[in-house]
């Protein structure tokens, strides 16, 4: 008894060393409201595993959580053992940590970064600002109508034809309220129907001033259409998600997303209902990616490049765009695949989701235009 | 000798005393220095007209909800007193009611389609709701009437042990001879003996007006939003403009609640002086534990209808409107919870539980040690006071801004510490009202008979204090494990607990999954405080 109780505990002390050793702690900062991507991040961590790595989700409510964190360390010269290892980024939180200097990279050294198609710009500008290898590229997004077509037969395609189905159809149509990431890509959408020339949308705002004529009859349009939004315009959802249960339940009859499978997936999870239908706006939707990235101060950068290796590896991307699982949009372009990996990617028909390439891809404003349309959007709603 | 032990005793705890009194205003000083330092005159009273709208929404809002809570708890108390002691017990088990699912359960009864437009939906027959148009007016309202309902319980609390002080039966008895009626005894004579004795409980709730970030964020009004909702927001934000804001909005805030509670403090003298004086209620002759038990009833059957709504949304995989229950049944809610936060939930339990007994044990053995127990008393009041006025999102903030400038320690440290902190003040004034309680017969007779300080302690007043140590334990616990803000503005989500899950569920899709945290989140202090109550009934000593 006594030697079995001695075996046992050298070979639990063994592993011990081993596992201290050989494995590393990989802390991922993302955001945790989502069953869906908490159960996928989960799975990655299992798989993980196998390569000792322990990837820890910690589950923030706002990536500006983790730059605080990032930039007390800096501030107070904490240089070596930062406790965030791995961001999920994008927009003008990437953009304040690209001007702060807390991001390590380059990191587009990667193996599985020959997937990614280098000559796509919308994967390397965010927000129109240059990645320059400092994030990796993990999932897309393409700005979505949902509507439930029981009670809509021809959903609006154009800003016009918004106007006319929200005037028609008083309190059945709201966005989320600024700041909330949804609502300002609503009105980026609307301001890329507005303009006339889209190409000053990738310029930085301040050569559009003195009066910025594009932002001006944005709210001119926004102006008009309050008084018929839910709640005639005095009450916004907080977030996108918000947006759902008054979908399902038909208080609202057409909402945003910004993901094309998200009616499928939450059909499915009967979240909403089986009439749920996807479509955009026909002239071209905005579209942009999120990222990976390791904070300068990562103790565990070799461990994290594995975890963002494996992440856009063709096995957990085609996990990712399955509609079962998350139903976000592959960042791998399928040229650079072979017929094995291709077939990862189960092409799901759905009824609810808008066919991939259907809609144009427009990019995103340059990142000084979200802060412009939302100080405007203040100044005159709030 | 035991002069000398008695010095170094008593010496303990004032030293445990300014050492928090130190803390406290090196963290007050640090964010009041970084926000003046960083403000200039002239853009502090721009943005102070700018944020007029916001400013005079939040006064006025939290004002109104702490004068009805006021006036509601007051009747309640009264009917309570009379009637009911069991029903009284109930509303302790209220008070641990989460603030987040309380909000979210609101929104649930309230909405278009929510709890009542079903029901009304059967008798008219509409299949898609109606046209929701609520306004900020309405948000306004039903913020004033939700927060005033949810400090009900704890008004009541409080102002229960007031009423047996006040000893209401004997006023009653003296002032029917002058001829006064039931209402103008308990106007006239009762409320304003009352009033004058809930001071603190009026200034905490007022604080907390000012603080919170659930009720203002999911039920308050959005143009304009309130300061509370404003200071997080900038908090969070990336855009300039915002975080330029957060140092006027640090500074009107601290000028609000001064301004709120130097206004409550004069509408009370106000209120006090007219109620003594006014006739008005001597020739009404009302019944006025109707008025109590009505409001009670109303107290009762939301957080009833709002448990209701929870349970079935947390085992729902459809629920649609117009139905009254979920079409489809899933627990994949429940199970998601406790699988994935199984161990953040009984952290958070473990946590709660020893920061509350840690706090217990502190202040006991500071009263205990010292001789001179009014000076512990009133530099402890002080010291609850200032956590307590000071509201607590811009004390956080002030904490974050001291951990980067004392980096030695752990942000596990300030974790702690920043709760800590929050408990103290309700640890306090239960363990004073205890003390006061106390008959200090029974350790003179055991001090004549030579019996150390030690033995009396554990002999004589732990066995007849239990009671009231196991409720501060409670009210302790369930306070410490619904703290959010300290996840959020101390830890930047580093260190949660498991309300702070919750909270960040519910900006997710799953609405079941959600709704199952909110109900786990009540389950530990409702229990713990329903198993206390069901003691405290039976085992009075």
């Amino acid at each position: 008894m006594k030697s079995l109780l001695n075996t046992l505990t050298k070979i639990i002390f063994l592993i011990f060393i081993y596992h201290s050793l050989y494995s590393a702690d990989v802390n991922f900062h993302a955001w945790g409201g989502s069953v869906i991507i908490n159960d996928f991040i989960k799975q990655a961590s299992k798989d993980l595993k196998k390569k000792n790595i322990n990837l820890n989700h910690t589950k923030i409510t706002d990536i500006a959580e983790s730059i605080k964190i990032l930039e007390t360390d800096k501030k107070i010269n904490k240089l070596q053992k930062g406790s965030i290892d791995l961001m999920w980024v994008n927009g003008e939180n990437f953009h304040r940590l690209k001007k702060n200097q807390l991001l390590f990279g380059p990191i587009d050294t990667i193996d599985n970064y020959k997937f990614i198609n280098t000559d796509d710009q919308s994967l390397h500008n965010d927000f129109g600002e240059p990645v320059e290898g400092l994030e990796v590229p993990w999932g897309r997004a393409q700005f979505v109508l949902i509507y439930d077509s029981k009670l809509i037969q021809k959903p609006p395609q154009t800003i016009e034809q918004l106007r006319k189905f929200i005037k028609n159809n008083p309190g059945r149509f709201t966005y989320p309220q600024i700041p909330d990431f949804h609502g300002t890509t609503f009105l980026k959408q609307l301001l890329y129907e507005i303009v006339d020339d889209q190409s000053i949308l990738q310029k930085p705002f301040s050569n559009c001033l003195n009066p910025c004529e594009p932002l001006k009859n944005l709210m001119i349009y926004l102006n008009d259409i309050h008084p018929f939004l839910w709640n005639q315009g005095k009450r916004f959802p907080k977030s996108a998600a918000e947006t759902v249960p008054l979908l399902s339940n038909r208080e609202l009859w057409l909402t945003i997303s910004f993901n094309p499978n998200m009616a499928a997936v939450n059909v499915s999870s009967g979240n909403l209902r089986d009439v749920t239908r996807t479509t955009s706006f026909i002239g071209g939707a905005i579209g942009n990616t999120h990222y990976l990235a390791i904070p300068f101060n990562s103790p565990n950068k070799k461990a994290s490049l594995e975890v963002i290796n494996y992440l856009i590896s063709p096995q957990s991307q085609a996990d990712k765009s399955n509609i079962e699982i998350w139903g976000d949009p592959t960042v791998l372009d399928f040229t650079k695949m072979n017929e094995i990996q291709k077939k990862m990617f189960l092409d799901k028909q759905s009824v609810h989701i808008l066919p991939n390439y259907q809609i144009p891809y427009l990019e995103e404003p340059h990142y000084s235009w979200t802060e412009a349309i939302e100080n405007e959007w203040f100044k005159t709603f709030n | 000798m035991s002069g000398l032990k008695l010095l170094i005793n008593q010496n303990i705890s004032f030293l445990i005393i300014f050492l928090l009194f130190g803390i406290v205003f090196l963290v007050i000083g640090n964010i009041l220095y970084e926000s003046i330092n960083q403000l200039s005159i002239k853009s502090f009273l721009n943005d102070l007209m700018n944020f007029l709208p916001s400013i005079s929404v939040t006064f006025f809002n939290n004002i109104l909800s702490t004068i009805c809570a006021i006036f509601i708890a007051f009747f309640i108390t009264e009917y309570l007193y009379k009637k009911s002691s069991f029903s009284s017990s109930f509303l302790i088990v209220l008070i641990s009611f989460p603030h987040i699912s309380y909000c979210i359960g609101i929104t649930y009864l309230f909405a278009t389609s929510g709890l009542f437009a079903r029901l009304f939906a059967i008798f008219y027959g509409n299949e898609v709701p109606f046209i929701s148009s609520r306004g900020d007016g309405l948000a306004n309202f039903i913020y004033i009437f939700s927060l005033a309902l949810r400090e009900v319980p704890f008004l009541v609390l409080i102002g229960l042990s007031v009423w047996k002080k006040i000893n209401p039966n004997q006023i009653q008895q003296q002032v029917s001879v002058l001829g006064h009626s039931d209402l103008s005894t308990l106007m006239n004579c009762i409320f304003p003996l009352w009033i004058k004795s809930m001071g603190l409980p009026i200034l905490i709730i007022i604080a907390f007006g000012f603080s919170n970030f659930e009720f203002s964020s999911i039920l308050g009004p959005q143009f304009p939003n309130m300061i509370n909702v404003k200071i997080i927001e900038s908090w969070y934000s990336t855009n300039t403009e915002l975080m330029r804001h957060l140092n006027s909005l640090i500074m009107i805030t601290i000028l609000g609640v001064g301004l709120a509670i130097l206004l409550l403090f004069f509408l009370r003298k106000v209120i006090v002086s007219y109620f003594t004086n006014t006739r008005l209620f001597i020739s009404i002759n009302y019944n006025t534990l109707l008025i109590g038990k009505f409001f009670f009833l109303i107290v009762i059957l939301l957080f009833t209808a709002i448990i209701f709504i929870t349970f079935f949304l947390s085992i729902s995989k459809s629920w649609f409107f117009p139905s009254i229950f979920p079409t489809t049944f899933t627990l994949k809610g429940w199970s998601y919870m406790i699988e994935n936060y199984s161990v953040l939930f009984f952290h958070s339990i473990f946590l709660s539980a020893i920061i509350s007994i840690f706090n217990l044990i502190i202040m006991t053995y500071m009263i205990e040690i010292s001789q001179n127990i009014k000076n512990i008393f009133k530099m402890l009041f002080l010291l609850s006071l200032m956590i307590l006025v000071i509201p607590q999102n811009i004390m956080l903030m002030g904490i974050s801004n001291l951990m980067s400038s004392l980096p030695f320690f752990s942000i596990k440290t300030w974790f702690y510490f920043s709760l800590f902190i929050y408990i103290l003040p309700y640890t306090y004034f239960m363990t004073k009202q205890s003390y006061d309680d106390f008959n200090p017969q029974y350790i003179e007779n055991a001090d004549v008979l030579g019996i150390t300080r030690l033995k009396s302690f554990f002999y004589i007043k732990l066995p007849i204090m239990t009671n009231d140590f196991l409720i501060i334990f409670g009210v302790s616990f369930s306070v410490c494990f619904y703290q959010f803000l300290q996840g959020i503005i101390v830890t930047k989500g580093e260190e949660l607990l498991f309300n702070n899950e919750v909270l960040i569920l519910f900006s997710g899709e799953s609405i079941s999954t959600a709704s199952s945290g909110s109900l786990l989140n009540f389950f530990p202090a409702g229990l713990l405080l329903t198993i206390i109550y069901i003691r405290y009934r039976y085992a009075r000593m």
